[in-house]
């Protein structure tokens, strides 16, 4: 099943003078998919900054790394890589979430990074799941397989989120965000070097086999469901247990071949288009060429089609380019004697599957007949589509009334599915091997961790990007998705150093919805200039549309990286001590689109809030100083529910047992302008930080003179309850409302 | 004494574990399967670290126990050399028959079996001794009912027992060690978090020490206490505990 169109095959036989053979034909096939090339979004995505104090390795490679900082005269740098399994996953939901995640790995593997950390954002189909037995079955099984597998091959989840909708019923949206430790002075590259030539590529990894054929094609089709059984053959199977020993020797491959002063090895993932894609990219991206033969690549099985050897994509694997002699003997050693993959996973090895070419041609055989044999470039340069940009569509309409009681009104917002405790699920996933994890998934609005053994130097990674949003305004999505990022980030106590997007959007053949992922570019776009982050990586996952033609919520998925100077300031969102001053950072509004009050109370309606990034620096600034001075106990962003949710959940704590109370004002005091329930539960962002009552008044004053919206609205209590202008809740009440919505899926 | 943490194709916890051990002052390193077992030669402790090993086929632990270098952790553990085995590594331990130990050699007695739940369980635990200090060489220096905080991450966690003679063995030498506080979060019989063998130099504990063995580690409120306190959130503390004791058992 070729993907390739009739024009695209003609455009083939031009650029290469003669009519392809079949395995250039696949080879064009995976090469040319939307899924490798960005052929809609390149010119796009061009307009994203790129650059900034903290890239030590920007766009381009396998995954980014952003500077972490120094500990004892050593660089550290933090690889980020953020990818998408969408269409696997709606297919083969545990094989699909699996393999995304063994993918992600080798990007920051093949970085030369120690893999520290996972982050898994999830949507999945409408929240009230009965009679729609396989979008349960997805919900669950997707979580299983990124528990089977990141928890096996031992690296923490610190973060994701999930949000519900029924545009993900026939379309999940699976995005994994992986995160390595790598030394500034030791970042492996996904290219051979300038002095490359004669250079041996060693393939290591699984046996191929017929799993995953076709796999970057199939991503970039529309889901049918008559055609869901043959696509299953396009997905690939995962074998952590593979991965978990893959991974370690690898650690000490790196380590053996700087021993042997080989400091630029060539390193990359096989993902889409198979040992060819990836050989052909490795060497490309080097200005060389490579020659390969087909009959050397270790199989699973005899007689495998040539196309199938060449461009299946069969997991678990890489392709090294390192000098022949002594460090293509160490490779071989290390993964075939000592770790022993041939025993570890039947056909599993490191063999040596072809050269370095300097002529940059690309020269293939299999039983010594030539299937392939045409300039690099060709194969790797991808083309281009100018898309029509349509007008993206702007569902706003005017805010609604909201009409309720806060008593009723609290209860029911906490149990709706996108603001309800994640912690059912969150418990499949192990949150602290490695021994790194300061603030587990869960326990604050970013995970964070010590990577470093003995330095107190820190990590913090949110992960974000709200659904409800992107169906009303796709830039103003874009933009909420960096600053809610941002904000989670500098909630634990972290400063954003950079940025990751996955961008998850309908067919881009059809001009509106081309229009949508280029609004939300802008979007993003904006939101990063305006605070100065780079994106040093990211994905774009197109033809989220089920076959009757209804496409995904426009989902721009933003990760934020952020640095912790010291671990001993974070902290996570639940109250610490009663007695103190609950200080708002960040002005209500009046926009109540795309809120959980607006889906409860009036069902549709709204306008999404602009961000004053102005306000916005200021905030963060203020946060940062009260971190660094310890002034600030703790700090939770206003996002998914309003403020009296985000209150409440620092009252009830991750595991629903903090027992910290709390007393607010009415807002009239502090948000006259805005009617009572939008300033309760609207979702402009913002903070509520907890501070210690001697110093609020000064907290106040120093963020109100960055320029930042900042008010006392409260004071945290003793007791178990929550005091909300004239109304007052148990806290137990509260937590029960928050804590069970999802037991009944993940329990 | 030296001590040798097993690293098994599939353990994931050996860094952390081997840090631990260290920063409780044992002489420790990393031995590799494919170093076999020649290579424990002049070891005379060993911890198991958790994992996967050998992907848990079979049952978690099944296959890692018949692994020939486990042989020598076998050997040892039976004149007496302290062994330690943490969640993975408890399996396997249990899976030797070593622990309880009330059986004849190689034959499993004990198993951990999947947790009620049916899946996966990642949260904070704490685990109190069950039992007289002196009932274990690992327990001796701990003050009776004393608590050590741990994570329990484990998809097999239920301990269970061959039959009801095993299980009266179990009660009547008081080889339960350790019990969860609050109950087992997984089912396990007599809240089990940890067993150990009728001579007392072997200790299975299902909840990792090692992921709340430093300060940084510890619940939000701990961690709170010392907030600010870059040397304290660095240092020891609480899991670390029971690496204490294991190298006191050495020194």
């Amino acid at each position: 099943m070729l993907a390739l169109s009739t024009s695209e095959l003609d455009r083939i036989s031009a650029l290469i003078g003669r009519e392809p053979t079949l395995v250039e034909l696949y080879a064009f096939d995976a090469g040319w998919s939307e899924h490798c090339s960005y052929k809609s979004s390149r010119a796009h995505l061009r307009r994203l900054p790129t650059e900034g104090a903290a890239v030590l390795l920007g766009v381009g490679e396998d995954a980014g790394v952003l500077d972490l900082g120094e500990v004892d005269g050593v660089r550290y740098g933090v690889v980020v890589a953020h990818e998408s399994h969408n269409h696997p996953s709606q297919v083969v939901p545990y094989e699909g979430a699996a393999t995304g995640i063994g993918g992600i790995v080798r990007d920051v593997l093949c970085m030369g990074g120690t893999l520290i950390g996972l982050l898994d954002p999830l949507r999945f189909g409408r929240g009230d799941l009965e009679g729609y037995p396989h979008q349960r079955y997805v919900a669950q099984s997707v979580v299983d397989g990124i528990s089977g597998y990141g928890n096996a091959i031992g690296v923490p989840n610190l973060g994701g989120d999930l949000y519900w909708d029924e545009s993900f019923d026939d379309n999940c949206l699976v995005n994994v965000v992986a995160l390595g430790l790598v030394r500034a002075d030791e970042i492996v590259h996904s290219r051979v070097p300038a002095h490359a030539d004669g250079w041996n590529l060693v393939l290591v990894g699984k046996a191929t086999d017929a799993s995953g054929f076709g796999g970057a094609a199939f991503s970039s089709l529309t889901l049918d469901e008559e055609q869901a059984e043959a696509n299953k053959g396009a997905v690939q199977v995962p074998d952590p247990f593979l991965k978990s020993v893959l991974m370690r020797a690898t650690y000490r491959v790196l380590r053996e071949l700087r021993a042997l002063g080989v400091r630029d090895p060539g390193f990359k993932d096989l993902g889409a288009g198979g040992v060819l894609g990836c050989s052909a990219e490795l060497v490309a991206a080097g200005d060389m060429g490579a020659e390969i033969d087909l009959d050397a690549v270790h199989v699973s099985v005899e007689e495998l089609p040539a196309e199938v050897i060449a461009t299946g994509e069969t997991q678990e694997r890489m392709l090294w380019a390192v000098p022949a002699g002594a460090a293509t003997q160490a490779l071989l050693r290390v993964y075939n004697e000592q770790f022993g993959l041939p025993h570890v996973s039947r056909g599993a090895r490191a063999a040596v599957i072809g050269r370095v070419r300097a002529d940059k041609r690309y020269v293939m055989r299999r039983h010594g007949t030539v299937v392939v044999d045409v300039p690099v470039d060709v194969l790797t340069s991808g083309i281009r589509y100018e898309r029509e940009v349509g007008v993206a569509p702007n569902h706003e309409s005017a805010d609604p009334v909201l009409r309720g009681e806060v008593a009723a009104l609290l209860p029911r917002v906490l149990a709706h599915r996108d603001v309800c405790s994640r912690e059912p699920l969150i418990t499949h996933y192990d949150r602290v091997v490695r021994g790194t994890t300061v603030i587990p998934a869960g326990h604050g609005d970013a995970g964070v961790i010590a990577p470093i053994p003995g330095s107190a130097l820190g990590v913090a990674v949110s992960v974000d990007g709200n659904p409800r949003y992107g169906k009303l305004n796709a830039r103003v999505a874009g933009e909420l998705a960096v600053c809610e990022s941002v904000r989670n980030v500098a909630a634990v106590g972290g400063e954003a150093i950079g940025l990751t997007d996955c961008l998850n959007f309908g067919d881009p053949t059809k001009p509106a919805q081309m229009g949508e992922l280029v609004e939300a570019i802008e979007g993003i776009g904006e939101a990063a200039r305006a605070l100065s982050l780079p994106y040093v990586s990211g994905n774009v996952s197109l033809y989220n549309e089920s076959a009757s033609g209804s496409s995904v919520a426009p989902s721009p998925i933003i990760a934020c990286v952020g640095r912790v100077t010291d671990i001993s300031h974070s902290a996570g969102f639940a109250f610490k001590r009663p007695d103190s001053a609950i200080v708002l950072l960040g002005a209500r509004g009046g926009a109540l689109g795309g809120s959980v009050i607006v889906e409860i109370c009036a069902g549709q309606g709204g306008t999404l809030p602009r961000v004053n990034f102005d306000a916005l620096r200021g905030e963060l600034s203020a946060l940062r100083a009260g971190f660094d001075d310890l002034t600030v106990r703790g700090a939770h962003d206003v996002s998914d529910g309003g403020l009296l949710a985000c209150v409440a959940e620092m009252c009830i704590g991750p595991g629903g047992r903090n027992g910290i109370g709390a007393r607010l004002d009415a807002p009239s005091g502090w948000a006259p302008e805005v009617p009572e329930l939008a300033a309760w539960f609207g979702e402009t962002g913002g903070f509520v930080v907890e501070v210690a009552a001697e110093s609020a008044a000064a907290f106040v004053e120093r963020a109100r003179a960055t320029g930042a919206y900042a008010a006392c609205i409260g004071r945290t209590l003793p007791e178990p309850s929550l005091v909300a202008g004239a109304t007052t809740f148990a806290l137990a009440d509260l937590a029960s409302a928050w804590l069970t919505p999802l037991e009944a899926l993940y329990a | 004494m030296k001590t040798a943490v097993i690293v098994f194709p599939g353990s994931n916890s050996e860094e952390e574990t081997l840090r631990a051990a260290q920063a409780a002052g044992a002489d420790a390193r990393l031995v590799w399967w494919f170093e076999g077992r020649a290579a424990l030669k002049g070891f005379e402790a060993f911890i198991l670290p958790g994992g996967f090993a050998h992907e848990d086929r079979i049952r978690a632990g099944a296959v890692a126990a018949r692994d020939p270098i486990v042989s020598a952790v076998i050997d040892a553990a039976q004149h007496g050399a302290p062994v330690l085995g943490i969640c993975n590594g408890a399996q396997i331990l249990v899976e030797t028959g070593l622990v309880p130990g009330t059986g004849e050699a190689g034959r499993p007695q004990a198993a951990l079996a999947p947790n009620i739940q049916g899946h996966y369980l990642d949260h904070f635990a704490e685990i109190e001794l069950a039992v007289s200090p002196e009932r274990c060489i690992f327990t001796r220096h701990l003050a009776a009912g004393a608590r050590i905080p741990a994570w329990a991450s484990h998809g097999e966690g239920r301990f269970r027992f061959r039959d009801e003679r095993t299980r009266e063995r179990v009660r009547e030498e008081r080889l339960v060690v350790f019990t969860y506080v609050g109950g087992a979060p997984n089912g396990a019989e007599f809240d089990c978090a940890a067993l150990t063998n009728p001579t007392g130099n072997v200790l299975a504990v299902m909840p990792h020490p090692e992921r709340a063995g430093w300060r940084y580690q510890q619940p939000e409120r701990v961690r709170f206490e010392a907030r600010g306190d870059r040397a304290a959130y660095l240092a020891p503390y609480g899991g670390s505990h029971l690496f204490s004791l294991f190298a006191q058992v050495l020194a």
